[in-house]
């Protein structure tokens, strides 16, 4: 699944999403509040923690979530996974950007498993958090319920670099030809493999 | 167990946000850093004073540092993190994240690394407060974290 470029050429329309903001620390939920606004957002609701964004979600309907991870009570984890499991309606699908400040060796999983559309670290960039939402509203990722998981199709599948992105992957086969490591096949051995043979059925 | 369920969703976010009117996408990131530069002498201030709030209660001179255990200084570090520009005062938020990792391990381990820790201290101050390093000589104080970490990787991992 290749991701959407984002041209600075291309047009988009924010105005009239309505998004919510979590975050325990006052001054980078200011900076989140001042780059969505900047992006041209017109309702946005700023809630201090886990527990109120929760509240929210039961209240109101939302587009887009972007919520920091580490908080006190309930973070921004727990707080995917309830959105994904428990939110009531269209909420349980609502695109959930995680923001991470720094991903403890402990919270590695539980960030993989929540189920957030994408995670981004801060400090945060305007550029960054936009083309994630840019990726949201351009990809097709289906989204899957198991005893385990809920949450956008965490499997992307490997087509080469980005489009318009030169090079290959480090997986990618080498496309250089070593020596051959047994011997060539001889004449007799090839006519073989060439001959028609009949074959009774 | 129950079956895997796999489908569809369309959410209104991909419907508005190509609906016509609008931005450009350049220019909506241009009016995000417009918005972004009202906040930066109250982010500056809150680094400037983070910093000097570790410094005082964990630095090489403070009495009693070992009174409390790496996660408080984890939660300043993680503030400084919070509200740095990635754009001024670069290689901050790269040192407070190695900062980060080293006080992680710490509380893994259950003990200090105090040398570690006050190199760690020492760069932060000195990204945070010295606006005239040039940009070279602060990737040279991220690169010399990177090597720290990477020394005391290695020793740990060393039977």
């Amino acid at each position: 699944m290749a991701r959407a470029i984002m041209l600075p050429s291309a047009r988009i329309n924010l105005e009239k999403l309505v998004v919510l903001l979590v975050d325990d620390n006052p001054q980078s939920l200011d900076i989140l509040a001042q780059v969505v606004t900047g992006f041209g957002v017109r309702s946005i609701i700023r809630s201090p923690g886990g527990e109120d964004a929760r509240a929210q979600l039961t209240r109101d309907q939302y587009d887009l979530v972007i919520t920091d991870a580490q908080m006190p009570g309930l973070d921004g984890y727990a707080l995917t996974s309830w959105i994904r499991r428990e939110a009531p309606g269209q909420n349980r699908f609502v695109p959930v950007i995680l923001v991470t400040a720094h991903t403890r060796k402990t919270h590695v999983t539980r960030a993989r498993d929540c189920g957030a559309n994408y995670a981004i670290t801060k400090p945060i960039r305007p550029k960054t958090v936009l083309e994630r939402i840019y990726w949201i509203a351009k990809e097709d990722r289906m989204f899957i319920e198991v005893d385990t998981y809920a949450g956008p199709d965490r499997r992307f599948r490997r087509e080469g670099p980005p489009a318009g992105i030169d090079g290959r992957r480090a997986e990618d086969l080498s496309t250089q030809l070593g020596e051959a490591t047994s011997p060539n096949l001889s004449q007799d051995q090839i006519n073989a493999m060439m001959k028609p043979t009949k074959v009774a059925l | 167990m129950t079956a895997a369920r796999k489908f569809k969703v369309r959410n209104r976010l991909s419907a508005a946000m190509f609906d016509g009117g609008g931005k450009l996408v350049g220019q909506a990131i241009a009016d995000a850093q417009a918005e972004l530069s009202v906040l930066s002498p109250a982010r500056e201030a809150t680094i400037c004073e983070t910093v000097a709030a570790i410094s005082k209660t964990w630095g090489p001179g403070a009495a009693n540092r070992d009174a409390t255990g790496p996660m408080d200084l984890y939660v300043l570090v993680l503030t400084i993190i919070d509200v740095s520009d990635s754009s001024a005062l670069r290689g901050l938020p790269e040192a407070c994240n190695s900062f980060c990792d080293l006080l992680d391990h710490c509380t893994e381990v259950g003990a200090w690394d105090w040398p570690a820790v006050d190199v760690h201290i020492a760069t932060i101050q000195c990204l945070s407060i010295d606006t005239t390093l040039s940009e070279a000589d602060r990737m040279k104080l991220v690169s010399g974290l990177a090597r720290l970490m990477n020394h005391r990787n290695q020793a740990s991992e060393t039977p």
